[in-house]
This record gives C-alpha cells, sequence and structure tokens, in this order.
C-alpha cells in the first residue's frame, strides 16, 4: 500500500521545483499557441522541440514536452472557434459547434466551455492514467486490426450527421470524395504507388493537414471575401467567459462519457485525438434527444469533441508507460525524448525510476491546471482576433494558410495541395456540400481500407471466416453493431413516427435543426 | 540633377564590382579549405525516429571536428525521398550530408525512379539496426528452431508482421525464408516497428523480423521473446539470444544507417566528413546515446562502405526483381 501510494508522492519533490514548473508552464503556453496556429499541431510541437530538450534534465524535458502536448490539443480549439479553421485536427469537431456559437455573438461562451471541458477531459485522464497504468498493461493488446477496422467504420458512419444544414446526399457526395483522395499513395498491402502521377511528395499520400487547412481555411476566407458585401458584420461581442452552472450541468454527461471514450481510444495504438473526438461527437449526437441542435452552435457539441481529444491525452500514456508502447503520434515522439535521457518508457520505468514515473503523473495535472488558467484568462486577448477588420483578418487567414502548409514538412508541394483544397471547399461552399465528410473520410479513409485488408489477408481472404472473426472479437461485433443501428435508425424513426412527427424526423436526417 | 544620378549609379557599380571581387578573393582562399560554411544535415524522416535522433546523436562532436555549425533539416516525405532527392539536385560542395539505410537502395526499384544511388557518394557507416525473430511470450516454440520446423511443416500458416511489403524487416523475413526453405505468410503494418510488435503480442500474428530495439519494451513488459538475432555477432541489448548463424542457419541482415554526400563532392570534402563524423561516433554522447537506444554502433569507412553500399545494390535488385515488387528503374 505504502508502495502503490509512493507511485503518486515520490514524484512531488521532482515536479514541485521552481524550474520544472516554469518549464510545465512555458510548455504549457508554447502548446496552446502552437494549437492555435493552424498548420501547427502538437506532433510539430513537440517533435521541433526535442532537440532543444538535450540540455535539460529528464523531467524538465518531459515535463516542458508534456505541457506542449495538452496544451496544443487544446490550443486548437481557439482557432476552430474564432476562425473556423481548426488549429489541430483534433480541433475538427469542436469548429462544427464553437464557430457557429461565436458567430452567434457568443465567442466567450464557447471558448469557455472548450477551455473547461479540455481541461476536465485532461484532468480526468490523467487520473485514469495514473490508476491505470500500473495495473491493466493489456488493454491496448486487445485492440487489433478488426477492431480498429470497426472503429474506422463507426467514424465513417456519423459522416452523414456532422453536416449540418445540408442534404444526406451532399453528405456522402463529399465523404466519397474524400475517399477517394485517400486512396492516393502506397498501396497498405503491395506497396504499389496509386494515383501518384510520378509525384513523390504523393507516395505517402496527400497531406491531411495541408488539406485540412485548405479546405476549411482557405476556402471559407474565400467564400467571406465574396459574401462580405452582402452579409452584415459577424457580432463581435465577447460576453461572459466563465462557463455559467446551468451550462456545464448541461454537459456534464457528455463531458463524462467524452472522458471514457477519448480515454480508451487514446489507449489503442495506432488512433489519437482526432478519432476520438470524432466518435465522441458521434456518440453524443446519436444518443442525444435533440441531434438536430449539433452543429449549430450547442453545448453538447464543443463538449463532446474538447473533452473527448484532451482526454486522449492521458489515454495515450497508459501502452507507453504500461508496455513501452506510444498511443498516438505524439507519445511516439516522447519515446525519443525519453531515450534522449537514457530512459526507456514502459514497464520497467515503474520500478526503476518511480518518482520519474509519479512526476510524469503529476506534471500532466499542473500541466492541465496551467492549461485551464491561461485558456481562461487569455480568451480575451485570443477574442482580439475578432475584432480585427475582416479584410485584414481574412488577409491574415489566407496567409496563415500558406505558411502552416509550408511548415509542415518544409515543402512548397503541401502549399499546393492546399491551394487545391481550398480552391474544392470554395466549390463546395457554393454547392452547398459539407467538408466535414471529406475530412472525417480522409483521416478514417486509410485506417479502414489497411485495417479491412489486413483483416482479410489474415482470414485468408475467406469472407466466412472474416464475418466469423466478429464473433471472436466482441469489441468489433458490438462496435459493428453499433454502426448498424446507427446507419438504420432514421429509417426505424420514420416508420413509428405519425404524420406530424415524420416531418420532423425528416428535418432530422437532412440536418436543418 | 542628371549628373549627380550618374555619378551615383557610377559609385554603386563601382563599390558592387569591388565588393565583389573582395568576396570572389575571399572565397578563393578559403575554397580550399573545407567547410567554407555551415554543414546541412538532411534527414528525410520525422523528428524523433531512429534516423534523426541518430543524426542528432552525431552533431555535437561532428561541430566540434569541423568547427562550423552541423545544422539538421528534417525534410520529411515518401519514406525519405524527398530528401534525397534534393540533395541530388542541390550543389556537390559536400555542405549537405544526409543520413539513410538499405531503402535508399530500394526505392529506387519500388517507385521512386527519382532516386538513384549513383547521385550519392557514401562516405561512413555509423550504426547498424538488427532484425530479431521475436514471438509472443507464450508461444508454443521454445527456440528458432522449433520455429522453422513448425514453419516447414506448415506452409504459408505462419504468419509474420513486416512494417510493409518490400520494407527492410520484410526483406529480413525474406532471407530466413530462404535460408531455411520455409514460406511464411506475410503481414503489412504500417507506420513504423511498434505497429508489427503490437500485432505479436495481441496474437494476431505469429511473428515478426522487426528491429530488436523496437521489440524490447514489450520483451521487458513479458509480452514477446526473442528467438534469434539476425546478425553476424550477438546483440547488445540480449547477449543471452543467439544468432541464427549460432544455430546454423546462415542468415545475417543488418540494417545499416549511413551517412551521404553529393557524388561529386571534392574528395578533401568526403574526407574531412568521414573524420568528423568517425570522431563523433567515438565520442562519449554517441556510445550513450546508442547503448539506450539498442542500435549497436557499427563504423565502415568511406571505401568499405561504398563497395558495400555497390554490392547491396545489386542483391536488392535482383531479390525485389524475384518478389516481384520491383516496379520501377532509376533514371
Amino acid at each position: 500500500m505504502a508502495n502503490l501510494l509512493g507511485l503518486y508522492t515520490s514524484g512531488l519533490g521532482l515536479v514541485f521545483k521552481p524550474d520544472v514548473i516554469l518549464f510545465t508552464f512555458a510548455g504549457t503556453f508554447l502548446g496552446i499557441i502552437i494549437g492555435a496556429l493552424p498548420g501547427l499541431t502538437a506532433v510539430m510541437g513537440v517533435a521541433i522541440l526535442i532537440p532543444l530538450t538535450y540540455g535539460l534534465s529528464a523531467e524538465v524535458a518531459l515535463m516542458a514536452l508534456l505541457g506542449v502536448y495538452c496544451g496544443a490539443v487544446y490550443g486548437g480549439s481557439i482557432s476552430a472557434t474564432l476562425l473556423s479553421i481548426p488549429g489541430t485536427p483534433a480541433a475538427v469537431m469542436t469548429t462544427m459547434d464553437a464557430h457557429p456559437m461565436a458567430k452567434k455573438g457568443e465567442a466567450g461562451r464557447a471558448l469557455g466551455l472548450a477551455t473547461v471541458c479540455s481541461f476536465i477531459g485532461g484532468a480526468l485522464s490523467v487520473i485514469a492514467l495514473s490508476v491505470s497504468a500500473p495495473l491493466i498493461a493489456n488493454f491496448a493488446l486487445k485492440f487489433t486490426s478488426i477492431e480498429l477496422f470497426s472503429i474506422a467504420i463507426f467514424g465513417l458512419s456519423i459522416m452523414a450527421y456532422v453536416a449540418p444544414g445540408s442534404s444526406v446526399l451532399k453528405a456522402f457526395v463529399s465523404g466519397i470524395f474524400g475517399l477517394l483522395i485517400a486512396t492516393i499513395g502506397l498501396d497498405p498491402m503491395s506497396a504499389y504507388p496509386r494515383f501518384t502521377f510520378g509525384r513523390p511528395e504523393l507516395i505517402t499520400g496527400v497531406e491531411f493537414i495541408s488539406a485540412m487547412i485548405g479546405l476549411f481555411g482557405l476556402g471559407e476566407a474565400l467564400s467571406q471575401v465574396e459574401a462580405r458585401a452582402v452579409v452584415a458584420e459577424v457580432q463581435t461581442a465577447l460576453g461572459r467567459i466563465i462557463p455559467r452552472w446551468d451550462d456545464m450541468k448541461r454537459i456534464i454527461g457528455t463531458m463524462l462519457r467524452s472522458t471514457v471514450i477519448g480515454t480508451i481510444i487514446g489507449a489503442i495504438p495506432g488512433t489519437g485525438a482526432t478519432i476520438a473526438s470524432i466518435v465522441s461527437y458521434g456518440q453524443e449526437k446519436r444518443i442525444s434527444k435533440h441531434p438536430e441542435r449539433f452543429g449549430t452552435g450547442c453545448p453538447e457539441g464543443i463538449a463532446a469533441s474538447e473533452t473527448a481529444n484532451n482526454a486522449c491525452t492521458g489515454g495515450a500514456m497508459i501502452p507507453l508507460l504500461s508496455l513501452g508502447i506510444p498511443g498516438d503520434s505524439v507519445t511516439a515522439l516522447l519515446v525519443g525524448a525519453f531515450m534522449i535521457h537514457g530512459l526507456r518508457p514502459g514497464p520497467l520505468l515503474f520500478t526503476e525510476r518511480p518518482d520519474l514515473v509519479s512526476a510524469i503523473f503529476l506534471g500532466m495535472f499542473v500541466a492541465n491546471v496551467f492549461m485551464l488558467i491561461l485558456g481562461l484568462g487569455g480568451a480575451r486577448l485570443f477574442a482580439m482576433i475578432l475584432k480585427i477588420p475582416k479584410d485584414l483578418l481574412n488577409t491574415l487567414v489566407i496567409a496563415l494558410c500558406f505558411v502552416g502548409s509550408y511548415a509542415i514538412r518544409n515543402s512548397v508541394f503541401d502549399m499546393e495541395v492546399m491551394l487545391a483544397f481550398g480552391a474544392l471547399g470554395y466549390a463546395f461552399r457554393k454547392a452547398g456540400i459539407p467538408d466535414a465528410p471529406l475530412v472525417l473520410a480522409l483521416i478514417l479513409g486509410p485506417m479502414m481500407e489497411s485495417n479491412l485488408r489486413r483483416t482479410l489477408a489474415l482470414c485468408d481472404g475467406n469472407v466466412v471466416t472474416f464475418l466469423q472473426a466478429f464473433t471472436q472479437h466482441p469489441i468489433a461485433g458490438v462496435t459493428m453493431l453499433a454502426t448498424v443501428a446507427l446507419l438504420l435508425s432514421p429509417l426505424i424513426i420514420r416508420r413509428r413516427s405519425t404524420a406530424p412527427q415524420r416531418i420532423r424526423a425528416e428535418d432530422r436526417i437532412s440536418g436543418k435543426g | 540633377m542628371k549628373n549627380k544620378f550618374t555619378a551615383i549609379m557610377v559609385l554603386t557599380v563601382s563599390l558592387t564590382m569591388l565588393l565583389m571581387l573582395v568576396c570572389g578573393s575571399a572565397q578563393g582562399k578559403t575554397g580550399t579549405h573545407f567547410p567554407s560554411k555551415d554543414i546541412t544535415f538532411l534527414i528525410g524522416n520525422a523528428p524523433g525516429g531512429a534516423n534523426d535522433l541518430t543524426a542528432r546523436a552525431l552533431i555535437p562532436a561532428m561541430e566540434k571536428a569541423l568547427g562550423r555549425n552541423v545544422i539538421p533539416v528534417n525534410l520529411e516525405g515518401a519514406n525519405g525521398a524527398v530528401a534525397a532527392i534534393k540533395m541530388a539536385r542541390d550543389p556537390a560542395d559536400g555542405h549537405e550530408i544526409l543520413i539513410h539505410s538499405q531503402s535508399l537502395i530500394m526505392m529506387q526499384y519500388t517507385g521512386q525512379p527519382d532516386v538513384n544511388i549513383k547521385n550519392y557518394q557514401p562516405i561512413i557507416e555509423v550504426a547498424e539496426d538488427i532484425p530479431a525473430v521475436t514471438v509472443a511470450a507464450d508461444a508454443k516454440w521454445k527456440d528458432l528452431k522449433e520455429f522453422i520446423s513448425y514453419a516447414r511443416s506448415n506452409p504459408r500458416k505462419v504468419k509474420v508482421a513486416t512494417s510493409g511489403a518490400g520494407s527492410v524487416w520484410h526483406i529480413a523475413g525474406v532471407k530466413l525464408e530462404k535460408a531455411t526453405g520455409v514460406q511464411f505468410s506475410f503481414i503489412p503494418y504500417q507506420g513504423g516497428g511498434a505497429k508489427s510488435s503490437v500485432a505479436v503480442a495481441s496474437h494476431e500474428v505469429d511473428a515478426t523480423t522487426t528491429s530488436a530495439a523496437e521489440v524490447k519494451p514489450l520483451v521487458d513488459s513479458g509480452k514477446l521473446k526473442v528467438l534469434a538475432v539476425l546478425s553476424d555477432e550477438r546483440h547488445p541489448l540480449y547477449p543471452n539470444i543467439p544468432t541464427a548463424k549460432e544455430l546454423g542457419i546462415d542468415v545475417s541482415y543488418p540494417v545499416w544507417r549511413g551517412i551521404f554526400c553529393r557524388k561529386g563532392a571534392p574528395a578533401e570534402a568526403v574526407k574531412a566528413l568521414h573524420d568528423a563524423i568517425k570522431a563523433a561516433i567515438e565520442s562519449e554522447g554517441y556510445r550513450k546515446f546508442m547503448e539506450t537506444s539498442g542500435f549497436p554502433i557499427k563504423y565502415r569507412g568511406t571505401e568499405e562502405f561504398t563497395k558495400m553500399v555497390q554490392q547491396e545494390d545489386e542483391f536488392h535488385k535482383a531479390l525485389l526483381t524475384e518478389l516481384g515488387l520491383k516496379i520501377s528503374d532509376p533514371r
């Protein structure tokens, strides 16, 4: 018992030193800025800063990097709210509701909710990490190809629901476009290049972040430039930042469920914060009594996305500390950061450096507290963006789109990708086709394809064996059943409903809430 | 007014010419001495990967030896092809170097015809990464012999995880197949060696021939066991695990990591780089880093490394053709 308690207290001395606290704070602060800038993601932030931590001691370096990690996952919500550009891919779903809320003149409420939800998700997941990492090491190994395939399919089925204000048909047009684009690059099984047109840059597929920046950032900026003459100025009022009690009461269930989903998905190797927020958003919309409100600026939507993506941070550390395998791409980089300091993340760390493991738990919690303080304290500063005249802002956004897409891997080609997707995004807006399903398909398509084909290869290409596999893998089976239920539910609702209700049901399908 | 303008123009032009002359002569003087400016160290992968960490571990001692800054530049994309293609187009003055492995050779034949190994001058080999035949800790095979004899009586039944068709770890498995006359069923996992080891630990596949360093955490967790390593000598991380050769199976496939510059760089630049990197290999910082990361340090000088790269090129070209994975020729 004393030993177990030691796991939580032995790091106190390491964490609560002025330099460690200072670097955790600096890391979190930098992380928020990195996250808020489109094109700079949590992965990049940690990657850029790893070399700078060479000269620091192990605990200072790790705390600074964990601060960047937590801060950047949260920071993405700021530009998602204010500019409708997800600062990081994980904030894609946040854009859905936070931006409409800000447009209604409640930017403060949106930022406040995003901050508090990020904090709750992050902090609870750290608690989950510190409780479960020493105990349930095997969890991450339950997710094999077939489970990952089922999760991808579940995520894709949400595609039809994430698009507010447009028809299911248009959502599918967008989604299938995304799936087609996702086939560019090496074939996952034979490693044969597909649709690369001889461009070496396309071998690894279309750079997802450039595509996202083009679609959301440039696409939105272009249509705003055009719409400016017609539409009245967007309200720039900030309003109250600290969430109201009735808002909190309304989203408490969503936050708790999203924390569970985020932590679990974070702990599955090969997934990450983006997929966590998609699944959580879809799940909340599915069980909500008012699914039509999602996508119009409802607090539950913000809570679902932001709680889940930050809950991923603690979740992703579970397999790293218990097994030595990273839960997502940021924790994969952290393996390198550990190694620079002569440490190997994994079960041996618990016996070799229990103080450091303890310091990681405590440090991540502290980073989340800093995130809350900085987020709520800085909201007014962030929201100054809205005071910038629209012409200037749009110019800045377009400049940011170019810089961001170039910065990902110092590549001019990625700027071209961004431009192409910017044009596509503009065309989509003109045709009333939603862009979110395309982004979902770009994220989930490769995951679905490679895991499906791998599962089929493992079944020797036998469809019967493949279907039987779902009965042997309960997690995959249940996820598939949930997907089928999700896809069929509109049909059932329609059949059961009486005439006036039918109109409502159809409204719901087409998302005109 | 017009006169004044002309006077200023003349003055400007003559000053510029003077400056150019001075610069030219300055360059002429230092041109014989390499390096005449900072060195760019291209890394074709994301920060934090094995190539990146190895390069960055070399840099401090290199800078000391060269008396210039060595600036790491991560140029990701196409598994390192983008960085390789950039270097082949840049000036051949030795001020740009690249870290790469076997995959630089293999990508010529697997869809990157813009990469041609003839454009690169091998300078030095700095490390090795050794494939380990790894199975689940509770697998029924006690040693490599039992594993191979099971695979022999069950052709194509043993599933082996690799990091993609035509990846180095796949080739390691193919070499094991050829040496023993068995047939595996290879299952590709994209996104690094950790995926392959997770697949074995979760019993989705039976074995993997991925990096010995990569499987280490799950071996420590008691999820995996290493049956043998595919190298000439035992692995520092696993002093008690035999090499396949010790067990009478003649297969060794060390994945090498080396430093290249553009072909045509002056001989004295290649020599200066070789000497600086050799000093870095011998530095305490590099040794310590390689120890924790589990990559054995391996030194080959310019001549030996160049010869090996040439042999490796012929070998992989033939093997990839045989496997039906060769889809392009370097141009």
